[in-house]
């Protein structure tokens, strides 16, 4: 048996790609490989379009079965491939995308999952949610990354003390300690921040030491995630532990936060301190990439892992953290329900929240997410505090229970027995008889000498395309980028040619005196449109004209873009933090026979 | 006696300032005007720095008991004047501002409390904030502000759990969006291709074409155009009137959305989607914010997020005039609430007052009036949070996360009583009146000021002739040590 994997990031790119989307595919597959390498050949492929068929033809003339595993989301798996293909995939909500957007039949994981016809994911939670989408019939797996041999390994005889005393970690990689902050000269150079209007500030910020040898005492909490990953709800685990640990001083927080550029979020996590300061306790803030030993040096010393996600596909750390036998602070739901309890964690309770798909463009509440109880945090932190100084019995047991629960959980012996049973499953054939992956066309009927107003009517947008921002109530609609696009149609189909009226402002002052802006319909270029600070009359909601010729505007739709030749930003003239490239607002438009006295 | 009075804003402002910081204390000293109206001459000052003092003098010339009531947060009360002084205080988080800032000794509640000797708040969970930051016995007492009897509310047919046909007619000057009215999609939030799909496309050439001038401009401005890129602040004119036909179950929640704490995202979102299926369950907010352009595009994205969805959701703007208030009271079905905090609620207790039945979670001032009697109960637990009005954002204090899954199952059951168990409903809408007459009618509120401000604690107000009133130990506990 060959196997064919592939994650987008992979071993030369995850440092670049460190904290993207999709990153912690990488891991994943780098857990798996030893599990495909107990049942055949694995041979990892880097462009599976060019490579994966030519290793499936190959095999098959070497009478060889050859199957593509792509650890990917499934709108992110390739399709169309002649090898078999199975996505391999973390989910974390109760429903899985069952919608398109952008025109993109893959959005609809129902289409992706209906073509491929079988799937592996890492929790029954997930399994459950594929099921309710597409059958209970649908051939789909769960098998956690196996990653309770390496690390339950790691662990020497009896395991730690909960609480640490005198330990040195010196990570490679730049640090910054709660206790080395002036939070006085900080909450200054923060007031002095705002009030100059300034939002964006690059680090340094004053009044922050940098230092990457850190000694440690007492009870150490760890979470590792990236830091650009808002599902893993770090401003509720550092508030929390900074608010229930505010008297106490041998109480420590590390967040190992992982991303190519995590200065944002970092700047975000001073302010929250700044806020909750003054505290006792120590944060301590780890930013980048940790070698093995590092990582390795940071579990051992670690009394605790923390988590309080509003879901997880499975959570690796977390997994490896309790493997090797370090209890939890964490919530049970999502991926965690299969190996998190309150043997081998303090669990906090979480309830239903509006929750949106990861990467819907459009933030559409279409899913249950996890909302943290912060009380029960609260409450965690303390019991999980006062049972690591007091009851190290207790601590050890449960750190115990969490190794023998996340053996059962991801142990390469039961990640084996469950890629066999995968492996003896047949894939689903494709069934047609179904919507999944059905475009939303949008009503763009347009009735000729009608004025739309795109100030006060916020569904006028139906007939905006690509290339505007947002809808701002009682002014209109800015074009974003060099092009902006709107789209009619008009029944019936217009015989002659016809006027078009629009309303427009431009973004021009004495910084981006001019501007020009080029008409296209149906790809026919037909009007030019300056604006100048010079004539200030021409300027604000001014009515401009354009003739669409009788033979451009013969299709079913009639397209119109806008050229903005110099789009400018208000960042990028000081004027504001505003970083939208902007033309013109639109205010009105309306189309009429050329002949028609009626325009607006 | 003589009450002076003063809010920061009056019959004047107010139109134009809801939503603005403080604009709730207009309406509690309205209300509390109708309890003290009562028990002696009511006074309105606009100014009281400069006006207080003069009326307190010739009250005492006559011999006439005199108190100044600051409908205002402490750090905005007079503190310097003869006349006795309480403040009002509307307060909805776990303990009061205890720090200065900007070198502003008012900031510390403490101090300003001290300094006049004693306060009322509209809530016990306030007056236990107020206890447990200056001690037990200082005198502090929760006195809600007064809701009015309606006088039709006992009427027949004003217990009406929900309409069979579409039988409510509610004017509103302004239904800002009705969601029945509009195409709402998730898919207007974005483009139809992916952004960038089309970057390589190349523009057609223009230089050939004539640059045409608008032949009828439309403005002629000074400033041409505008330097930051803000929405144009609209004042609305009062739109015209519309009669909007309403039925079915109907929930109406009065709040501004400006306002983080009235957490209003939830409250939508919990209703559509506990209704996502349900055509005649409806949903009115009213907005208490002037500023139409603020909230407006939010709560179009909120929607086209929440949508598809069969419920109806209807926003109405502006101030209502009594009449019309009413009138959305006898409509409404359930009030709604899903505050993380509340200083008292006015609109909770007034729709409860006529014998409408609540969903409220049962903490801060609504503790005082919210149980499974009258309410479905929302569960909530404390989560941190920041003083309203502390510029430096500090988490000094807690106020209450909702819990949203009980949001849900409250509207469900809701729901369901209002259409299958009328008798259920009409219970709980009685103990909802019969409760707000408990703790919040006039007669019980002018009880509880004339127990408060008699009391010997409060020995200014109760000065007799004999006392002279500039002995009185207004700053007896003045202590301003910190």
């Amino acid at each position: 048996m060959i196997f064919a994997v592939y994650s987008e990031t992979n071993s030369e790119t995850i440092k670049a790609n460190f904290g993207f989307p999709e990153y912690s595919y990488y891991f994943v597959l780098k857990e798996f490989l030893p599990l495909f390498q107990r049942l055949g050949t694995v041979i990892v492929v880097t462009d599976p379009m060019r490579e994966v068929d030519e290793i499936y033809r190959r095999a098959a003339q070497q009478g060889e079965d050859c199957i593509f595993f792509s650890f990917s989301p499934p709108h992110r798996t390739p399709l169309g491939l002649a090898c078999p293909t199975v996505p391999v995939f973390a989910w974390e909500f109760d429903k899985i995308p069952s919608e398109t957007w952008f025109n993109e039949q893959f959005q609809d994981w129902r289409f992706v999952l209906n073509k491929l016809g079988r799937a592996i994911t890492h929790s029954s939670f997930s399994v459950q949610a594929v099921h309710e989408a597409l059958g209970h019939d649908f051939p789909i797996v769960s098998i956690p990354a196996p990653v309770w041999d390496k690390f339950s390994a790691l662990r020497q005889a009896a395991g730690e003390d909960p609480v640490v005393q005198g330990v040195e970690i010196s990570p490679d990689a730049p640090a910054i300690d709660s206790r080395a902050v002036d939070w006085t000269a900080y909450a200054q150079a923060q007031q002095e921040r705002q009030a100059s209007g300034a939002t964006k500030t690059p680090r340094p910020i004053p009044g922050i030491a940098t230092d990457t040898t850190l000694q440690i005492d007492g009870v150490v909490y760890t979470s590792i995630f990236s830091s650009h990953d808002l599902r893993k709800n770090y401003f509720d685990m550092l508030d929390a532990f900074c608010w229930a640990m505010r008297g106490i001083d041998d109480a420590t927080l590390i967040l190992k936060i992982g991303h190519k550029d995590s200065s944002p979020v970092i700047d975000m996590l001073m302010q929250h301190l700044g806020r909750l300061a003054p505290f006792k306790c120590r944060v301590v803030l780890i930013d980048g990439y940790l070698n093995n030993a590092d990582y390795e040096s940071l579990l051992r010393h670690s009394t605790y892992a923390v988590n309080t996600s509003i879901g997880e596909g499975q959570c690796l750390p977390l997994m490896e953290y309790m493997a090797y036998g370090k209890p939890a602070i964490a919530p049970r739901h999502s991926g965690m329900i299969d190996y998190v309890s309150a043997e081998s964690a303090f669990v906090i309770n979480s309830t239903a929240a509006p929750g949106i798909w990861a990467h819907d463009d459009r933030m559409a509440f279409r899913t249950f997410s996890q909302r943290i109880d912060f009380e029960s945090l609260l409450k965690a932190y303390e019991e999980s505090y006062r049972v690591a100084k007091t009851a190290p019995a207790r601590y050890r047991a449960m750190a115990e229970n969490a190794r023998r629960a996340l053996e059962q959980h991801c142990s390469l012996a039961v990640a084996h027995e469950r890629l066999k049973a995968f492996l003896a499953l047949a894939p689903r054939a494709e069934s047609s008889a179904n919507d999944y992956g059905a475009l939303r066309s949008r009503d763009i009927s347009y009735q000729l000498e009608s004025t739309i107003n795109f100030a006060n009517k916020f569904e006028t947008r139906r007939y905006l395309f690509g290339g505007w921002s947002k809808f701002e109530s009682a002014y209109g609609i800015w074009t974003v980028g060099p092009v902006a696009e709107l789209a009619f149609r008009i029944d019936p189909k217009p015989a002659k040619p016809l006027k078009f009226c629009i309303s427009l402002t431009p973004f021009i002052n004495s910084a981006h005196p001019q501007m020009s802006v080029g008409v296209s319909v149906n790809g026919v270029a037909v009007a030019r449109w300056n604006f100048s600070v010079d004539r200030p009359e021409d300027v604000n909601q001014s009515w401009r004209y354009a003739t669409f010729p009788a033979d451009a505007i013969s299709g079913s739709e009639i397209r119109v873009k806008l050229w903005i030749e110099d789009p400018a930003s208000p960042e990028l003239l000081g004027l504001s933090n505003d970083d939208r490239l902007l033309g013109v607002t639109l205010h009105e438009l309306a189309i009429v026979p050329l002949d028609s006295d009626s325009e607006p | 006696m003589k009450f002076i009075v003063h809010s920061q804003f009056d019959e004047n402002s107010i139109r134009a300032s809801l939503g603005r910081p403080d604009y709730g204390y207009y309406f509690v000293r309205k209300a509390y005007q109708l309890a003290l109206m009562e028990l002696g001459s009511v006074e309105t000052v606009q100014n009281p720095e400069s006006e207080v003092d003069a009326i307190f003098e010739s009250c005492v010339e006559n011999g006439e008991a005199c108190v100044f009531l600051s409908f205002a947060p402490p750090h905005k009360t007079p503190i310097n004047l003869k006349c006795p002084t309480i403040p009002v205080i509307a307060w909805g988080l776990s303990n009061i501002p205890d720090e200065v800032w900007d070198d502003e000794p008012r900031n510390d509640w403490r101090f300003v409390l001290r300094k006049l000797g004693s306060a009322i708040t509209l809530s016990k969970y306030a007056a236990h904030a107020v206890m447990a930051a200056l001690g037990p016995d200082f005198p502090v007492r929760a006195i809600a502000a007064p809701v009015a009897e309606w006088p039709t509310a006992g009427a027949a047919g004003a217990v009406r759990p929900h309409s069979k046909s579409a039988g409510a007619e509610l004017k509103c000057r302004n239904a800002v969006i009705d969601s029945a009215a509009i195409d709402l999609s998730a898919d207007l939030l974005v483009s139809v291709s992916r952004p960038g799909a089309g970057d390589d496309e190349r523009a057609p050439e223009f230089g050939h074409l004539e640059t045409n001038s608008p032949r009828r401009p439309a403005q002629t401005e000074e400033d041409i155009s505008p330097a930051t890129v803000e929405t144009a602040a609209a004042d609305p004119a009062p739109g015209p009137e519309t009669i909007v036909k309403i039925g079915g179950v109907v929930y109406t929640a009065v709040l501004d959305p400006e306002d983080l704490h009235k957490n209003w995202i939830d409250l939508v979102a919990g209703f559509c989607w506990a209704f996502r299926e349900t055509a005649d369950a409806t949903l009115i907010v009213k907005i208490v914010q002037h500023d139409i352009a603020a909230y407006q595009s939010k709560v179009f994205e909120l929607l086209c997020r929440l949508s598809p969805f069969k419920c109806r959701v209807i926003v109405v703007q502006g101030y209502l005039e009594d009449a019309e208030y009413e009138a959305l009271i006898a409509a409404t079905t359930f009030y709604v609430n899903a505050s993380k905090c509340e200083g008292t609620c006015r609109p909770l207790m007034e729709f409860m007052a006529y014998g409408r039945p609540a969903i409220a979670p049962a903490h801060t001032a609504a503790a005082d009036y919210i149980n499974d009697n009258v309410a479905f109960v929302l569960r909530a637990s404390p989560e941190i949070s920041a003083w309203p009005h502390d510029p430096r954002e500090l988490f000094r204090t807690t106020r209450y996360r909702l819990d949203w899954g009980s949001l849900l199952v409250a509207l469900q059951e809701s729901y369901q009583i209002a259409k299958h168990a009328p008798e259920k409903y009409a219970a709980m809408a009685a103990r909802a009146r019969t409760k707000m007459q408990e703790c919040s009618s006039v007669s019980a509120i002018r009880q509880q000021l004339t127990q408060f401000l008699m009391s010997p604690e409060i020995s200014p107000v109760a000065a007799t002739p004999e006392t002279p009133i500039e002995s009185a130990p207004a700053t007896a506990l003045t202590d301003v040590a910190d």
